[in-house]
């Protein structure tokens, strides 16, 4: 599974570059996404703005993610397309994740917390 | 090595014989054709150095028996001749022969010969070396190859075991109930599903139905749905997760469908990142009243015996994530032939060649165009031929498959089954 990863201040965003995010990819982004939290990010923003499809297993992986972020930590997610934000509402998962349209939004409204 | 010379005249053989000798090669003689020839019988003879002209059999003629013998080593094969013609060369070359050395025979140029066929037989030997190696280890490969197959053979038992028993756990085929009856469809991705669901009679004037789906899929999704539909059967005369005791009536009541996911959410947390997502009705015959309760499955489509399609609820968060999740129960009026049509999200987002979902959108069409003219059970099959016509062609579908309709009767109507 490759990312792209750039920071904006304090602010980490890590990019899903797959357009699928199924059981074979899942176990990856939780390494990712915690890779960045034990490198000391405590605003990271997941953007899935090239995701097409995700599954039982990868909303699985970016819950625990935000589990172990964990209350010292925010996790948001940005760019979610019509089918993922679909399986997000159906799910509640878009009131538990702070969701934005673009990064760009998300770095601006993550930034202004800290 | 070992060398055999073949000549009928005595003095060439001595002499050649010795200087061969004092080179460190091994030598035996033949005095004619008919005697090498026995000779060959030994497997330590691979190189003959032969007159050409012999009175009985030739030179040729030995070369050419030794190869249409097609011994198991490789002889080499140094015809001597005093013909020096193109034609007698191209003769000897087709009758098998390696090389040539012209008579008189020039001590150097006999030396230089028999390194270049010595270069030949060791490349020959080596080559040998190397087959039986490969025969040894492509052995090896077919053996474990053999027990592969075995240990596949057992794990695709046992999985075809497992799909049995999770057959048994569903259903049977059109259940009925007084007021309402079902139409179901289940296939796995994988043998075994994460998918599950159910229908059971609480008591005379309720039922209970759910349909859930374990996040992933295979073994270890299914194994949770088997614990989880253990769980959630309603046992007579008892209380369970289903139902109740209501001192102040004496009676069982059913639990409200909010509860009963609140309580399963308490009882699982999610370990493995595994989770569920869950939809558990309850109906009751007498108000003709249903209560639903979502947790993240795809909304339930009530099909109005009108043909009007409604898409109920909005989400709920899974079940296993967070225990202090709560959930929200709603009430629906139902009217006789009225339908619930209840699907896993491996039927909405089964995918195309193109990447394409089927989805919601389709799934609402298809029951708007066929659902006034086709019976619960038709709608369903319907709906599957669908899909499998979406689905990527040739390939089973990547996740499980699942549907359970309900069609609600009033008691009266209830004698046409």
């Amino acid at each position: 599974m490759r990312f792209d990863e750039k920071n904006v201040g304090d602010v980490l965003v890590t990019k899903v570059l797959d357009s699928r995010v199924t059981a074979d990819e899942s176990a990856q982004l939780k390494e990712q996404i915690l890779k960045c939290a034990s490198q000391g990010h405590k605003s990271i923003v997941v953007d899935l703005s090239e995701v097409t499809f995700i599954d039982s297993s990868g909303l699985g992986a970016l819950i625990s993610s935000l589990k172990m972020v964990g209350q010292g930590g925010t996790l948001a997610v940005s760019g979610a397309r019509s089918s993922v934000l679909t399986t997000f509402k159906l799910t509640r998962m878009d009131r538990v994740f702070r969701m934005y349209n673009t990064s760009e939004e998300a770095i601006s409204a993550l930034a202004t917390d800290s | 090595m070992k060398i055999l010379l073949v000549d009928d005249e005595p003095a060439i053989l001595s002499i050649q014989s010795e200087i061969l000798q004092k080179w460190g090669y091994d030598v035996e003689v033949a005095g004619d054709g008919r005697i090498a020839w026995e000779k060959i019988a030994n497997p330590a003879i691979n190189f003959v150095i032969s007159d050409w002209m012999m009175p009985g059999m030739s030179g040729i003629e030995l070369c050419r028996k030794i190869r249409e013998a097609k011994l198991e080593r490789y002889v080499y094969l140094l015809l001597c001749t005093a013909k020096d013609r193109r034609e007698d060369i191209v003769a000897g070359l087709d009758a098998g022969a390696d090389d040539f050395l012209v008579k008189p025979i020039d001590p150097d140029e006999l030396r230089v010969r028999v390194l270049s066929g010595e270069r030949v037989l060791n490349l020959e030997r080596k080559l040998e070396h190397r087959n039986l190696e490969l025969q040894a280890v492509n052995e090896q490969l077919e053996e474990a190859n053999k027990l592969l197959e075995e240990i596949n053979s057992k794990l695709e038992e046992d999985l075809d075991a497992a799909a049995k028993m999770q057959l048994s756990l569903l259903p049977p085929p059109s259940p009925q109930a007084p007021g309402v009856k079902a139409e179901w469809l289940f296939h796995p991705s994988h043998y075994i599903a994460g998918d599950i669901f159910d229908f059971c009679v609480i008591d005379e004037n309720h039922v209970g139905f759910y349909t859930l789906d374990v996040s992933g899929h295979g073994v270890p999704a299914a194994m949770l749905s088997f614990t989880l539909n253990k769980f959630l059967r309603p046992e007579i005369g008892t209380e369970d997760l289903l139902k109740s005791f209501n001192p102040a009536t004496s009676k069982y009541e059913p639990t409200s469908p909010e509860k009963v996911l609140e309580e399963l959410n308490r009882r699982f947390e999610m370990k493995d990142d595994k989770y569920f997502t869950m939809t558990y009705g309850v109906y009751n015959n007498l108000s003709s009243q249903l209560y639903l309760a979502l947790a993240g499955q795809p909304q339930p489509l009530l099909i109005r015996k009108c043909g009007k399609i409604e898409q109920l609820g909005e989400g709920g968060y899974p079940i296993g994530i967070w225990p202090e999740s709560d959930y929200e129960c709603f009430g629906i009026s139902i009217s006789s032939g009225d339908r619930l049509v209840l699907y896993s999200d491996g039927i909405s987002e089964c995918q195309n060649i193109k990447g394409q979902q089927y989805g919601e959108t389709r799934i609402i069409k298809y029951f708007q165009e066929h659902a006034c003219s086709l019976s619960l059970k038709e709608l369903l099959l319907g709906l599957e031929q669908e899909i499998r016509r979406w689905n990527k062609r040739g390939t089973n579908f990547e996740d499980d498959i699942s549907m359970l309709a309900l069609e609600f009767k009033a008691e009266a109507e209830q004698v046409e089954a």
